[in-house]
């Protein structure tokens, strides 16, 4: 009798969903059969990162609730329907989880699964993070969230940046299921932090004077690197820091806007030389910018991706000025050639779809 | 040598190294050293002799290495970079074979599936189902179900349920 394949064990089964390694190929593969379908978990937790999709958030305020992705790997776009987004700010994007505020209540957000977990009320006692007048319809109060690693994983730790005319604090941490936020002591208390990035337990902070600091969220413990970047923050900068695996350091990352292409410079802490440098090789590696939201992902990749940085471009091109466009690039870090994609996505002045672009990679979990 | 039986009868003599690549032949052995006939009730001759090949080129190539690294430490000669270099080629070589030996039809690789998985030979399990999510790569569910000739035993409101849950999936 012929084996039949509906009939494999479902440990067996297992394994080989195990070595598929990207969502589509998993959600496809549950789909085949009820025994399959059965067998295998909707939130596998082999699945390496994935390549990001550029997201396109809703407008806040406005109820219809549409989301827009363009999936680089795949040269798709997705349109997605939230209602629980609607009216929410989206302050963050890691691990695929959405970070979203509204009247100072925080909640995460899967885009893929739709799950969604609470995180303390930024009212909550004993620390009062916003001052109490504070006009709540203002924009939101985080400027940045990110999260250590998937939260159905143990240990996730949310780290909050504050924007500077919403708070007297900065830096302030939650994990999942505690009932307030804790701040972060300032290292250097006149200056602020510009960005962050949350890697290994560590917050690697870089100041208007790029100084970067490292905050130690298990022993709460702060340094600073013993030099600080080299070159000013001028007004059309952007500074992203993003966290490196197998590196004594984060990469910092700038993007200078002259007049259309930005330049983007990346330097990394050498031991050696007790200092900055600027790198042109990131090896395997590629970068995803964020030119508004600073919200930066590092990602392994084979051969075809290596070494380059995407960013989006968000521009009001159109003469009528009824209309923008977001753009996607690509600039090869050795050669400084900057590729644009030939996505563009035009949509209507105030659509809803007109949010700020995130990156956000895909996760079932 | 050790004979091992298959489910319908055909007897395989082997040296004991080559039975022992399988964990539970290995703990059989283990536990009763007389033991020189096995009886394998979940395993016919055909796959049976597929997996002895498997088993015999595997214990081969590592005897080899052995042979190789001790003639290297008694003669003292060279560096050490050599039995580095010999490992690597013999590595690639066994890759390659590995390759070669898995490129059989489904209903060969999914009897040598729960083979590998009875006898507890972990090479060959993680080489069957590698081939296995090989096969699967690329591929949409339509197109799983057609090389594996599976039913869809979905109602057509299932079907739809599902491709709702991740309808990006399937664009």
């Amino acid at each position: 009798m012929r084996p039949c394949w509906a009939d494999l064990p479902c440990d067996l089964l297992r394994v080989i969903a195990e070595k598929v390694t990207t969502n589509t190929q998993y959600v496809h593969l549950r789909a085949v059969c009820k025994a399959w379908r059965n067998a295998l978990t909707p939130h596998p937790h082999h699945l390496p990162p994935q390549f990001p999709w550029l997201m396109l958030s809703p407008q806040p305020g406005i109820s219809d609730a549409h989301v827009s992705f363009y999936d680089i790997a795949r040269s798709k776009t997705y349109q997605f329907q939230f209602p629980y987004m609607s009216g929410k700010y989206c302050c963050g994007s890691s691990h695929g989880w959405l970070v979203l505020e509204h009247e100072h209540r925080v909640s995460l957000l899967n885009p893929i699964t739709s799950r969604c977990i609470d995180l303390p009320s930024l009212d909550a006692p004993p620390t009062l993070l916003i001052p109490s007048d504070y006009h709540k319809g203002h924009k939101s109060c985080i400027q940045k969230a990110s999260l250590s690693c998937n939260p159905f994983k143990p240990g996730c730790v949310v780290v909050a940046l504050f924007s500077s005319h919403t708070s007297n604090w900065e830096l302030v941490f939650c994990q999942i299921g505690d009932s307030h936020w804790t701040e972060l002591k300032k290292w250097n208390p006149l200056l602020r932090v510009e960005n962050f990035t949350l890697y290994n337990n560590l917050v690697y902070t870089v100041n208007t004077e790029m100084e970067i600091s490292v905050y130690d969220l298990q022993d709460r413990s702060v340094w600073t690197f013993p030099s600080k970047l080299s070159s000013h923050l001028c007004v059309r900068d952007k500074i992203n820091i993003v966290g490196d695996a197998g590196s004594s350091g984060p990469l910092i990352v700038r993007m200078i806007k002259y007049f259309s292409d930005p330049m983007v410079y990346v330097y990394k802490w050498s031991d050696d030389w007790q200092t900055w440098l600027e790198v042109k090789d990131i090896g395997k590696r590629v970068l995803f910018l964020n030119e508004r939201h600073s919200n930066s992902i590092i990602l392994q990749c084979d051969e075809k991706q290596e070494n380059k940085v995407y960013y989006d471009i968000k521009q009001m091109s159109d003469p009528t000025w009824n209309f923008f466009h977001v753009g996607l690039n690509r600039v090869n870090l050795e050669s400084g050639m900057v590729v644009p994609l030939s996505w563009r996505l035009v949509f209507p002045l105030g659509s809803p779809r007109s949010g700020l672009p995130l990156w956000v990679t895909p996760s079932l979990i | 040598m050790i004979t091992l039986t298959s489910s319908d009868g055909v007897q395989f003599d082997v040296r004991e190294a080559v039975a022992k690549e399988s964990q539970i032949i290995r703990d059989m052995i283990q536990d009763d050293c007389v033991i020189t006939n096995i009886p394998l009730a979940n395993v016919n001759h055909k796959i049976l002799s597929i997996v002895l090949e498997y088993c015999q080129m595997h214990v081969d190539k590592t005897e080899m290495e052995v042979n190789a690294s001790k003639h290297q430490t008694t003669t003292g000669e060279g560096s050490s970079s050599v039995p580095v270099a010999l490992k690597v080629s013999s590595n690639k070589n066994l890759n390659d074979w590995d390759k070669e030996f898995i490129n059989v039809d489904l209903d060969t690789l999914y009897d040598l599936i729960l083979a590998a998985n009875y006898l507890n030979i972990s090479g060959l399990l993680n080489l069957t189902t590698q081939a296995a999510a090989d096969i699967i790569k690329g591929k949409t569910t339509e197109e799983i179900r057609a090389t594996f000739n599976i039913k869809n035993d979905f109602t057509p409101e299932e079907e739809a349920a599902i491709r709702k849950e991740n309808p990006w999936a399937f664009e």
